[in-house]
């Protein structure tokens, strides 16, 4: 099995596992974002504690790309602060843009996104649940 | 308008308004492509679009692969097709393969005002695209093409002879040829309800459409908006334009003096289908009329009568949906049956 087939089988049980998927009893802040060219459409509600994410959900309605990277993001937000969401999104945007390793893991496995590098058009569905993050990060009261 | 005018029309507009513009060609398919080679999407700096290179499958990525075409100058040769089916891949759902041909550089301000005119005066003509530079040229199939290589000449004859965009091996490397040849034009014998219904579906259908009816009263720009009307008897209208095998007739009237006389100059013409509303009662009737004109048996097998494939078709929408069917069927596969 090639690394990438590994990468993909890890995307796919991730898209399917679908963590943090669903709603917030009282969200702090909620953003809906959507890429206009693949239509990936992602709702993200969060809740914030102390300068910490206290709790996330996310709606996704998008390809497995989006939906994975929406996974990893409900797997691995709670209890981060919201300069290592930044850090997490920085990361991941230089690892698609110019192959950089990931260099902090905030949340993990951020790195089984490499392979969608060699494919621009695709780097939006992964950084949509992220930017969905930090705009209803931005929108949220604590 | 047509869709490759519209497209065309697009890309001048975005061009004089002061947007980098870039073009995107379909030039090879394989297997189930969803769209045939000569297929365009054009692309302004912004990311927006008109045409299309797919059903969807790949516009994203083409139209981002366009953008960064446009910042760079540089053309691109794209492949897609399904391959693993993995996550990120961007491929064609149908499993066929295709190639799209991406350039800024080529589509010239010059090159589009020519395209365009040529167009508009219903000249056919090739837009020949070097796969390697990008560079653009038109070529006249009908006219002296001065300075063109005369193999890439003789190419580009023999593909707008076949009405069929392709890839040749030019001089140079490969050439796309892009044919631009007169639309299928569909002439309309009676301006009656059901033309109402069929004239705007073909001209939706690319093709160019004249309603001919010498009853004034019934041929009225009021019920043909953007139709080319003409109350000419259709003997004459039908001589002034001339029929060939890009040419479709359909008769409409029920009424033998004027359907009569247009059957007969569509029977001698190439027409590659003509068609007359009826039953199969008037249907009989007709035949009998013409055998005695002197049309043989073989020369009444062109006659698609009652016209339109059979689906049931009530309304006169339907009706038209029916006839312009049975219309392509001719066009593309040579006859309706099977």
């Amino acid at each position: 099995m090639s690394a990438e087939d590994l990468y993909h089988a890890e995307l796919v049980r991730l898209a399917r596992e679908g963590f943090g998927g669903g709603h917030l009893d009282a969200p702090a802040g909620v953003a809906t974002l959507d890429s206009p060219l693949c239509g990936d459409r992602v709702t993200v509600e969060v809740r914030l504690a102390g300068g910490r994410i206290e709790a996330v959900a996310h709606r996704v309605l998008g390809c497995v790309l989006c939906q994975a990277s929406a996974s990893l993001l409900g797997h691995g937000a709670t209890g981060r602060t919201v300069a290592e969401v930044e850090v997490a999104r920085q990361g991941l945007a230089a690892l698609l843009g110019r192959g950089e390793p990931i260099a902090a893991e905030p949340f993990g496995g951020l790195s089984v996104f490499a392979p969608v590098r060699t494919v621009p058009s695709r780097h939006a569905c992964v950084l949509l649940p992220f930017d969905a993050l930090r705009a209803a990060i931005a929108g949220a009261r604590e | 308008m047509s869709d490759r005018a519209e497209v065309l029309r697009q890309a001048a507009d975005w061009g004089e308004g002061g947007l980098g513009v870039a073009l995107a060609t379909v030039v090879s398919t394989w297997g189930s492509a969803p769209r045939p080679a000569g297929s365009h999407l054009v692309v302004n700096e912004k990311g927006e679009f008109v045409g299309s290179v797919s059903g969807g499958c790949i516009e994203g990525a083409v139209v981002r692969e366009a953008m960064a075409s446009i910042q760079d100058g540089k053309p691109r040769l794209l492949e897609y097709g399904v391959t693993h089916d993995r996550a990120w891949e961007v491929g064609l759902a149908c499993g066929g393969t295709i190639q799209v041909f991406v350039d800024r550089a080529g589509l010239t301000r010059d090159i589009l005002e020519a395209l365009r005119a040529d167009l508009a005066a219903k000249r056919p003509v090739v837009l020949a695209i070097d796969l390697g530079s990008g560079a653009s040229r038109l070529i006249h199939p009908a006219g002296d093409a001065g300075g063109v290589d005369p193999a890439l000449l003789a190419a580009a004859r023999a593909a707008a002879e076949d009405d069929q965009s392709r890839q040749v091996q030019g001089p140079g490397g490969p050439v796309f040829l892009r044919v631009y040849n007169q639309p299928v034009r569909l002439v309309i014998v009676g301006a009656v309800h059901i033309a109402q219904s069929l004239a705007p579906m073909a001209q939706l259908a690319g093709y160019e459409v004249v309603v001919v009816d010498p009853r004034r009263a019934f041929a009225t720009g009021e019920r043909f908006q953007g139709v080319e009307l003409s109350t000419e008897w259709p003997d004459e209208a039908l001589k002034r334009l001339g029929l060939g095998r890009r040419t479709a007739v359909v008769t409409m009237t029920h009424d033998p003096k004027i359907d009569d006389p247009a059957l007969a100059a569509a029977l001698r013409s190439d027409s590659f289908y003509i068609g007359a509303l009826g039953s199969k009662k008037t249907q009989a009737a007709r035949r009998q009329r013409l055998l005695t004109q002197g049309f043989d048996e073989a020369a009444l097998a062109r006659l698609h009568g009652p016209v339109g494939l059979s689906i049931g078709a009530v309304s006169t929408a339907e009706i038209a949906v029916s006839i312009l069917s049975e219309l392509v069927a001719c066009l593309r596969k040579g006859s309706a049956s099977g």
